[in-house]
């Protein structure tokens, strides 16, 4: 191996340098300045991940690391606090990262503050923060689609839940709130046509609103039932190809969310192949379950030792799936029961699953084979985005 | 806590097994039984709009001494079958039904007008399948503004 | 509609479902309940550690009434069927009551709970606590019957700290409400 061969070598020289002398070394180390403090490309590379750290022992205290996970070392890179049952959400358009987060006065108790803290790439140091009103931030176990972008990265859309839903419209530009919409009954924003978002209805529904150029509700389409949430739910974090949502269901059903028109559309479903092996039997299990790469590829979590209440306990295989096919491409067996995965949107991706201890498994997607674990990079890896 | 005091106990009146009688039909209107529609609240309802339907701004709307007043306005008998707290509930129409006429008489019997047709299982199952989405508060808005303003029960 | 119809009567069926509220990292958790166990389960560092997977366990606590048996800082504590975050059992709270100085939420999730000592399904509201910071101690969760955030009044991933004065997430307490109506 080289790491091994590598490790020789560094212990020779260690061996040597102690051996000998100033003589062997006639300039010292050159004096380092201080302060220092490591910056970030602006654009970080494909390989990097942010992984978000729910940090349940310590709720007030939640935060993200960002991870390169195809390096071989120095992979933590840096950490944004993400507070209170936060949701972070990377913008692609330019450097900065958004958090929503909650404080309090005094950290348990006092005045609260809902807020979209907004980070630069480059320094990961605050640039600005936009307060959002009501103190009603829907807070849970993190889920990306709480928080998310329209109008050409413009926008965010904040899923409120007190427990009435609701969405606030914020201007990033202008830092400023352009709307609350009410949408009792239905949860989470997934951004749908040039301006506007979809939520999924407890009714089985889905509902498509567009905004208007200041923000506001403008049409809403409701579509027929198509989340069985009795009996199949829909896991509520797709993974995204282009406009395009991949959901899979807790029996294993995929199913196509188109979101590029104003009005989602359901594309249909389809069940993944049955396989042997299962006690009973396999279907998708943890937090973040699906995954896709660019190629279109979808990775999906599974457990072997699945039936009712078992959708959260995770996996030990990845399942890849070509959605244009409908088949089952390749199983990857994970080295470790993994809570959730991502791929990098690399040209060769990588499959990132992250660990209850907190440390992330390192997979080559295209071959399954095994590149490195990176040991505790959170305490609780809720969610991963990889950088776009 | 004031919900832990409300009366929920009643139900525990002994062995699971014993299967409660109806109540006389004039005591509530259009709930079979009452026991299993207070169930049904506790199990559907209860937890975001407390024991006791109170409710506050910030979380959900007060139901108690003001929930019946809908039924006094056009458009409002419709509307407390379709918000969706109602209209998406994990129950069949027919129980659906009872769990709302028993609210109604439960929580606000001195709004109830004297001749309220109870609502029946075909009833809310055609206006459920029409549940309220971004509309709701505006509708919730207007329904309320029609309210007599004078009524000292009106909350702001 | 006819997809309503078929979960209510599902739903009505099972009256005695076990369903959870808050939860965490929970996925992990999922280790508990019984035949559903994955052994692999990374589970829970957290469930090891407050459950004597890696270290040693919490003093078993018991209400010393023959009619509400178990320990009450274990999950599989009959009440705790529907839990799903740190029992106030272990954080100076008790089933029923939270911790001094936190503050109980109005607003929470319901479900049922089958008593094996009187073998009633009672009826149990899993208040959670509120104003201070995560107890840390005895982790608990179960995923039977839960529902994605779609159906928020059977999701246990939601914080139920709400119409609290601090929505700050403490533990959680499994109050009897009542004795349930037998399914029907």
């Amino acid at each position: 191996m080289p790491r091994i061969a590598r490790g020789a070598i560094f212990a020779a020289l260690m061996v040597s340098a102690s051996a000998s002398g100033a003589a062997d070394y006639p300039q010292p180390l050159p004096e380092e300045p201080v302060p220092a403090v490591a910056e970030l490309p602006e654009h970080y590379p494909d390989s990097w991940v942010f992984v978000q750290d729910l940090h349940f022992n310590s709720l007030p205290d939640g935060r993200a690391a960002i991870v390169d996970v195809g390096a071989d070392n120095n992979n933590l890179r840096g950490q944004i606090p993400v507070a209170q049952f936060g949701v972070m959400l990377p913008s692609t358009t330019r450097g900065e990262i958004y958090v929503g987060e909650t404080f309090y006065s005094r950290l348990t108790r006092g005045e609260r503050t809902d807020v979209i803290t907004i980070w630069d790439t480059k320094t990961l140091t605050p640039k600005d923060e936009i307060v959002l009103p009501g103190g009603k931030r829907g807070l849970f176990v993190t889920l990306r689609n709480s928080l998310q972008l329209t109008n050409d990265e413009k926008w965010a859309l904040v899923f409120n839940f007190t427990p009435g839903a609701s969405v606030t419209v914020v201007d990033l530009d202008g830092r400023k709130i352009l709307s609350d919409i009410e949408l009792p009954g239905c949860s989470l924003v997934y951004p749908t046509g040039p301006r506007g978002f979809t939520s999924l209805c407890a009714d089985g529904t889905m509902t498509s609103i567009a905004l208007d150029a200041a923000g506001n509700a403008g049409p809403a389409v409701t579509s027929a039932v198509f989340n069985d949430i009795d009996d199949d739910p829909l896991f509520m974090t797709p993974a995204m190809v282009g406009r395009t949502g991949w959901f899979v269901s807790f029996k294993g059903h995929v199913r196509a969310i188109d979101f590029s028109g104003a009005a989602a559309k359901d594309l249909g479903s389809f069940a993944l192949p049955k396989q042997d092996g299962g006690e009973p039997e396999w279907r998708p299990g943890g937090w973040q379950v699906i995954s896709a790469d660019r190629a279109g590829l979808l990775y999906i979590l599974m457990n072997p030792k699945s039936g009712e209440g078992t959708h959260k306990d995770g996996g030990t295989e990845a399942w890849v799936v070509d959605p244009k096919t409908k088949t089952l491409v390749r199983r990857i067996a994970l080295r470790n029961h993994s809570v959730s995965i991502e791929a990098t949107q690399q040209e060769r991706p990588l499959l990132v699953a992250s660990r209850p201890d907190g440390s992330l498994d390192v997979y080559d997607a295209a071959s399954g084979a095994f590149v490195r674990t990176i040991v505790s990079v959170v305490h609780d890896p809720m969610t991963m985005t990889a950088a776009r | 806590m004031k919900w832990l005091a409300v009366p929920a106990l009643m139900l525990a009146t002994g062995a699971a097994v014993a299967t409660p009688g109806p109540a006389g039909p004039d005591a509530m209107p259009g709930v079979a039984n009452p026991v299993r529609a207070r169930q049904h609240w506790i199990l559907q309802c209860q937890g975001c709009h407390r024991a006791d339907a109170t409710g506050t701004p910030q979380t959900a709307p007060t139901m108690a001494g003001f929930v019946a007043r809908f039924l006094q306005v056009p458009g409002g008998r419709e509307y407390l079958a379709r918000v969706p707290g109602v209209a998406t509930a994990a129950l069949s129409d027919a129980d659906l039904a009872e769990v709302v006429n028993w609210s109604l008489a439960r929580f606000d019997p001195a709004h109830l007008p004297a001749d309220f047709k109870p609502y029946t299982a075909a009833e809310i199952g055609g206006l459920r399948s029409k549940p309220l989405r971004a509309e709701a508060s505006a509708m919730r808005a207007r329904l309320v503004a029609e309210f007599d303003e004078t009524d000292v029960t009106t909350p702001k | 509609m006819s997809g309503l119809d078929k979960f209510s009567e599902k739903v009505t069926r099972n009256v005695a479902r076990a369903t959870s509220r808050r939860s965490l990292l929970t996925l992990i958790g999922g280790a508990l309940t019984g035949a559903a166990v994955i052994p692999v389960l990374p589970v829970s560092r957290a469930q090891a550690q407050t459950h004597g997977g890696g270290g040693d366990p919490v003093a078993p606590q018991s209400s010393g009434n023959p009619q509400d048996p178990g320990d009450q800082t274990k999950c599989d504590y009959w009440r705790y069927c529907a839990i799903d975050g740190f029992l106030c059992s272990c954080c100076g709270g008790s089933p029923s009551s939270c911790p001094p100085g936190t503050e109980m939420s109005p607003i929470t999730w319901i479900g049922t709970c089958q008593n094996p000592a009187d073998n009633r399904a009672y009826i149990i509201s899993y208040n959670d606590c509120c104003g201070k910071s995560s107890c840390g101690r005895c982790l608990c969760n179960r995923n039977e019957n839960d529902r994605p955030m779609v159906r928020p009044q059977a999701n246990n991933d939601i914080n139920w700290c709400l119409g609290t004065s601090s929505s700050v997430y403490n533990c959680s307490t499994a109050v009897i409400l009542g004795v349930a109506l037998e399914q029907q």
